[in-house]
C-alpha cells in the first residue's frame, strides 16, 4: 500500500528473494561458463564470448520460465504465494540478463565489420521465407523489446497511470514474448548441431510451462461456483459454507470481474476478486484485522465499503449483498469504487 | 484465528510454518532444476574444431604477394597464406604488391594445417620489395561438385570458435561482405578440405552467392590449384542448398 510513490519499496522479505534470484543467476552462469571451460580445452576450446552468450541466454530463458510458473504455483498452492509478491523484480533481472545476451551479440556477432551492427542486425538476413535461414535473431530482437516495455513499466507508478487492467493486458505480453523466444531458439540454435538436447530442453520447458497453467486454470474453474440467477441477483450458496474470515467466489453471468464473498465478524461482505494494486485475487486472500488482505502484496481493504484503512487512499467496488432463507445473494451490479454497503446479518434475512 | 496459524502469506507479517517448509523445499529444488537444465545445456556444446589464433607477439614473413581472387603470400617454404586485417575485413589495397617479393607483419591464425595471417594495423606491415618473385602458374583440376559449408576463413580459422552453423551465419555474411575471403569448408571426402570460392573468371565471390553462407551447399565448378592453395571457380546458379 502506498500513499506517494517512493523509487522501490525495500524491505526484508524483498532484499531475501532479491538475493536468492540474483545468487541463482550467478551460480547458473558460473556453472554453464565452467562446464564450457572443463568441457572444450586447449586448441578446441570455445571462445569466452560465445559462452557468455549462449549462458546469458539460456539463463534468461530459465528464469523466464520461473517467472510463468511461479503464477499457476500460486493458484495452486497459497504457500507458493511468496514468490509471487516480488516476481517484478525477478521480472527486472531476467531483462537485464536477456538484455546482456543481445548486447554481446550485437557486439560480437555484428560488431568489428564494415556495417553498423545494429544495421546489420536488423536487415543483414531477410530470408523470411525460410525456416532453415530464418533471421532468428530478430525473433529474439523482439522479445526483448516486449520484456524492455514490461521492465520499464514494471513500477507501481505505470501501474496507477496506465490503470490495473491496462496494465495486466501489457504484461500479457510475457506469453508472446515467450512464443517468440520459442521460435528465437527453435530456428537458432536447435538448427546447430546440438539439435536433439536443445530441442528437448525447449519442449520440456514448453510443457512445464502449459502444463502450471492447464492445472491452475483446471482448478480455479473448479473454484468458480456457478451462480444462478434470482430476480436479478445471484445465488452464492449456503451462508454457513463460508470459512470464517475467507472467501467464496462468484462469477457474474455474462461475463464481469469475478466477486468475493467473504464471512468475516460483522456478517457476509462482497466486494471484486480485483485488487486496486496489480490485480491479485482477494477472493484467494484473507481478513486480517478486520479488513480483506490481498493475497499478491497484501493490501487491505475494509469488507463495509472497500476503503483500505487510512492512511491509505486505495478503493475497491462493492456488491450489495442479501441472505434469504440461509442463502447469500449477491447483486452483480458492481457499486463504485469504495460505496458502504451493509454487511448482511445471517439472522436477519431469515 | 491469528496470522500465523492459518497459512497466508503477508509480506509484511511473520511467514507462517507452512509456508516456510514449503519455500524451503520449493526453492532449491527450483534452483536444482535450473542449474540442471544449465549443466545439461553447456555439456550439449560440441567442439568448435582445432584452431588457434596466436594474438601474441606479431611475426614477419616473407614470400611472394599474390591477390587473386584474394590476397595471399606465397611463402619460401612452398606455403601459402591467406592475409586479411584486424576486424571483420578484408586486407587492404594490394594490387602495387601483385608478384614482389613481400615482408609482412602480423599474427597468425590457423586451422588443419591452413594458414592465415591478420595484418598488423599501419602501412608498415606490408613491406613490398622491388624484386619480383616467382610465381606458380595455378593448375586446373577440372570440373568438380563440392558439399559442405561456405565459411568465412578467418572466423573457422580460428578467430571466433564455433565459427560455422546457423549460429554464426550472421556474422559470416558480415565479414564475406567486409572482405574476408569465403571459403568452402568441405564434407566430401578423398579431396581438398579447404576450397577458396570465386567467380567463374577467378576473381572474388559474386554478391549473390552470400545467401548461401552458412548453410549446407554443393558447389560446381572448376577446381585450381596453386601453392597448395584450392580455388573453385563458380556461379550462384551453380550453387544449391544441400540439406
Ligand atoms: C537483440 C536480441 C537478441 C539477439 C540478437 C539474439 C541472438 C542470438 C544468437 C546469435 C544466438 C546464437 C548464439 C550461439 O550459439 O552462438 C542466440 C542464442 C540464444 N538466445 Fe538469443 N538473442 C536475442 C535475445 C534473446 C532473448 C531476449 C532471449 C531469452 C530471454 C534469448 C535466448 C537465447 C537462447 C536460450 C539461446 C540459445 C543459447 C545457445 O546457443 O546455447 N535471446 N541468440
Ligand atoms: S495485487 Fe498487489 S496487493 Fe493486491
Amino acid at each position: 500500500m502506498s500513499v506517494g510513490y517512493r523509487a522501490v519499496q525495500w524491505s526484508r522479505p524483498k532484499r531475501l528473494y532479491d538475493a536468492c534470484a540474483a545468487g541463482a543467476m550467478l551460480a547458473y552462469l558460473a556453472l554453464f561458463v565452467g562446464a564450457g571451460k572443463l568441457l572444450w580445452t586447449g586448441q578446441r576450446s570455445i571462445s569466452d564470448e560465445v559462452l557468455l552468450i549462449r549462458a546469458t541466454g539460456s539463463g534468461a530463458l530459465a528464469m523466464l520460465h520461473v517467472l510463468l510458473v511461479i503464477g499457476p504455483l500460486a493458484r495452486l498452492t497459497p504457500r507458493a504465494l511468496p514468490l509471487l509478491f516480488n516476481r517484478r523484480h525477478l521480472g527486472v533481472m531476467t531483462f537485464a540478463l536477456a538484455a546482456l545476451h543481445g548486447t554481446l551479440v550485437v557486439g560480437y556477432y555484428h560488431g568489428f565489420g564494415a556495417v553498423n551492427p545494429i544495421r546489420s542486425l536488423l536487415v543483414n538476413n531477410t530470408r523470411f521465407d525460410s525456416l532453415r535461414a530464418f533471421p532468428f535473431e530478430l525473433l529474439g530482437f523482439a522479445a526483448l523489446l516486449v520484456m524492455f516495455v514490461m521492465a520499464a513499466t514494471s513500477h507501481d507508478f505505470w501501474l496507477k497511470n496506465l490503470g490495473a487492467a491496462a496494465w495486466k493486458r501489457l504484461h500479457m505480453l510475457v506469453y508472446p514474448a515467450y512464443a517468440l523466444l520459442v521460435g528465437h531458439v527453435a530456428l537458432g540454435a536447435v538448427q546447430s548441431p546440438r539439435a536433439w538436447p536443445a530441442a528437448a530442453a525447449l519442449a520440456a520447458g514448453a510443457a512445464c510451462v502449459t502444463g502450471f497453467h492447464l492445472a491452475a486454470g483446471w482448478r480455479s474453474r473448479g473454484q468458480d461456483r456457478a451462480a444462478p440467477v434470482a430476480d436479478g441477483w445471484l445465488d452464492a450458496g449456503p451462508a454457513a459454507e463460508i470459512p470464517l474470515d475467507r472467501a467464496r467466489l462468484v462469477c457474474a453471468p455474462g461475463g464481469g470481474e469475478r466477486i468475493a464473498v467473504f464471512r468475516h465478524a460483522g456478517g457476509i461482505s462482497a466486494v471484486t476478486n480485483v485488487c486496486a494494486h496489480q490485480g491479485g485475487p482477494l477472493g484467494e486472500g484473507r481478513v486480517i484485522d478486520g479488513c480483506i488482505t490481498c493475497p499478491w502484496h497484501g493490501w487491505q481493504y475494509r469488507p463495509e465499503d472497500g476503503c483500505a484503512p487510512p492512511p491509505f487512499k486505495e478503493k475497491i467496488p462493492t456488491h450489495q449483498v442479501r441472505i434469504v432463507a440461509g442463502r447469500v445473494r449477491i447483486d452483480p451490479r458492481p457499486l463504485p469504487p469504495g460505496t458502504a454497503t451493509p454487511p448482511a446479518r445471517e439472522t436477519s434475512g431469515a | 484465528m491469528t496470522p500465523a496459524d492459518d497459512g497466508l502469506y503477508v509480506n509484511y507479517l511473520p511467514v507462517p510454518a507452512g509456508v516456510r517448509r514449503f519455500l524451503r523445499r520449493a526453492t532449491p529444488s527450483m534452483l536444482g532444476v535450473m542449474l540442471l537444465f544449465g549443466a545439461a545445456w553447456a555439456f550439449s556444446q560440441r567442439s568448435p574444431g582445432e584452431a588457434v589464433w596466436d594474438d601474441g607477439k606479431p611475426r614477419t614473413i616473407s614470400g611472394v604477394l599474390l591477390t587473386r581472387p584474394y590476397p595471399v603470400l606465397l611463402t619460401d617454404d612452398g606455403v601459402s597464406v591467406l592475409l586479411v586485417e584486424v576486424g571483420k575485413h578484408g586486407p587492404r589495397d594490394l594490387a602495387h604488391a601483385e608478384g614482389r617479393r613481400c615482408e609482412i607483419v602480423g599474427w597468425p591464425l590457423e586451422r588443419e594445417g591452413r594458414t592465415m595471417i591478420e595484418l598488423e594495423p599501419g602501412a608498415d606491415a606490408v613491406r613490398p620489395g622491388s624484386a619480383h618473385g616467382p610465381v606458380p602458374a595455378a593448375r586446373s583440376l577440372g570440373r568438380v561438385a563440392l558439399r559442405g559449408e561456405i565459411v568465412d576463413s578467418k572466423c573457422y580459422l580460428g578467430a571466433m570458435k564455433p565459427g560455422e552453423g546457423k549460429t554464426h551465419k550472421a556474422c559470416a555474411t558480415l565479414c564475406v561482405r567486409g572482405g574476408i575471403p569465403p571459403m568452402l569448408a568441405v564434407d566430401t571426402p578423398g579431396g581438398p578440405r579447404f576450397v577458396l570460392v570465386a567467380d567463374a573468371d577467378g576473381g572474388p565471390m559474386p554478391a549473390e552467392c552470400t545467401a548461401f553462407i552458412a548453410e549446407p551447399v554443393e558447389v560446381r565448378g572448376e577446381l585450381f590449384e596453386r601453392g597448395g592453395l584450392y580455388t573453385i571457380r563458380t556461379r550462384a546458379a551453380d550453387m544449391s542448398p544441400a540439406w
